[in-house]
């Protein structure tokens, strides 16, 4: 194997300065980590479908309405994708509005933001938030 | 020169040369660091899958450390710190580019950003391998003469790593699934006669390259079989490994595998038969 090789002083020592074997030290320990997490994860992940829930984080006045900014969590063990969640006003007699928004792709106990836009002020009105279907990636 | 004279000039050298893989792994690992599938991937991809293909990856490394590395390299213990040395350097550009891009973020599942950093850890830990070779700043003649005779094995290895680096790059993107879509069977037989031809080219080109064991005297048969059909046959097997390992390839029936394998095979073919022009 080493017999085609260049001639060098010492055929079995290593010629690698020392900062050369802290930094390849650093890169086996971040690989032997990076693998180590990820084996566990494989190990413990729980196969469960995604769970997803919405809640409301504020709202906004805007110019054209109100923003419902809200946060949606997926507590189940695999990803959702095209994630699709539906926002609706409530008021005495009936749903008066709904708006929609689709989250690309939701990991498991992951957590993002969006925002539904409406029209009236939720304020007197009931609001009901809901995730409404998604795509496994 | 004492002995600490020398340990001080080659931690130097060694430092320019650490400098040199970051620019490598920056220069190979920005085209997927940009590429959205690539995060996705990072959190949904099979972690068995991942794991495997940080394992696989280590020999490649050793590999390249040997044939082109950032430092000249004279003992095989070498060459494997140098695979480490590039891991090093492509974890560490691949989590700062990500936080910087804001795709990692602190409030996100340990699981979510190591898987993210460590899948784009591979394509920069290529580059940074790569570094010495692309941007060393040594004269051409100089580092031809310290260029190893490859042999036969090393052109197949080579090769086989451009066609890993180019699957690499198109594998994740959805494109390449539309493409495979959109053909027929008989595109699929054009674009394999394409990347033939293609390949060829560039076998011949390397021919008078003075490389390759070719001489301007092998028979066109001979380099075909040798080189261009041997270089198809691993752009298609590597390419069918990169299919799977980013999930492609699962519940699809094995026709249309073929076909996208077909698909990812012609960039495979191409960064094979252009690895030696490059490398």
């Amino acid at each position: 194997m080493t017999a085609d090789r260049e001639p060098r002083k010492n055929r079995n020592a290593s010629e690698a300065p020392l900062a050369e074997w802290v930094v390849g030290g650093l890169g086996l320990l971040l690989t032997a980590a990076a693998i180590a997490v990820l084996a566990t994860e494989a190990l413990q992940r729980d196969r469960t479908p995604p769970a997803v829930s919405v809640a409301m984080l504020g709202v906004n006045p805007q110019p054209a309405g109100w923003l419902v900014e809200i946060l949606v969590s997926n507590d189940g063990g695999k990803t959702a994708a095209a994630l699709s969640v539906e926002g609706s006003l409530a008021g005495s007699d009936g749903i008066v509005e709904t708006s929609q928004a689709t989250i690309d792709y939701l990991p498991p106990y992951s957590r993002r933001r969006a925002g539904l836009f409406f029209t009236h002020d939720p304020a007197g009105l009931e609001l009901e938030l809901r995730p409404m279907g998604y795509e496994e990636p | 020169m004492t002995r600490a004279g020398d340990g001080r000039a080659a931690n130097r050298r060694f430092a320019i040369g650490l400098a040199r893989a970051f620019g490598g792994a920056i220069i190979f690992g920005l085209p997927l660091l940009m590429t959205m599938e690539m995060w996705w991937l990072g959190f949904y991809m099979d972690r068995g899958r991942l794991i495997l293909l940080l394992v696989v990856f280590l020999p490649i490394l050793v590999g390249l450390s040997y044939f082109t590395g950032f430092e000249k390299t004279s003992a095989l213990l070498d060459d494997v710190i140098d695979a480490f040395v590039a891991y090093a350097v492509g974890f560490v550009a691949a989590a700062v580019i990500l936080t910087v891009f804001g795709v990692i973020e602190p409030g996100m599942p340990l699981g979510e950003i190591i898987g993210k950093v460590s899948l784009q850890a591979v394509p920069c830990s290529i580059g940074a391998a790569l570094a010495r070779s692309l941007l060393g700043g040594e004269p051409k003649s100089e580092q031809d003469e310290k260029r190893r005779e490859t042999g036969y094995a090393g052109e197949v290895f080579l090769m086989g790593v451009g066609a890993l680096f180019l699957a690499f790059n198109i594998a994740p993107t959805e494109e390449m699934v539309l493409v495979a879509y959109r053909m027929t069977e008989w595109h699929a037989l054009a674009l394999a006669l394409l990347s033939l031809v293609l390949m060829h080219g560039f076998v011949f080109a390397v021919q008078f390259h003075g490389q390759a064991d070719l001489s301007p005297h092998t028979s066109w048969w001979s380099a075909f079989t040798r080189f261009t059909a041997v270089g198809y046959a691993v752009a298609l097997l590597i390419s069918v490994y990169v299919l799977w390992t980013f999930g492609r390839t699962d519940g699809v029936e094995p026709a249309h595998i073929l076909m996208m394998t077909v698909v990812l095979g012609f960039p495979a073919a191409i960064g094979a038969a252009a690895a030696r022009l490059i490398l």
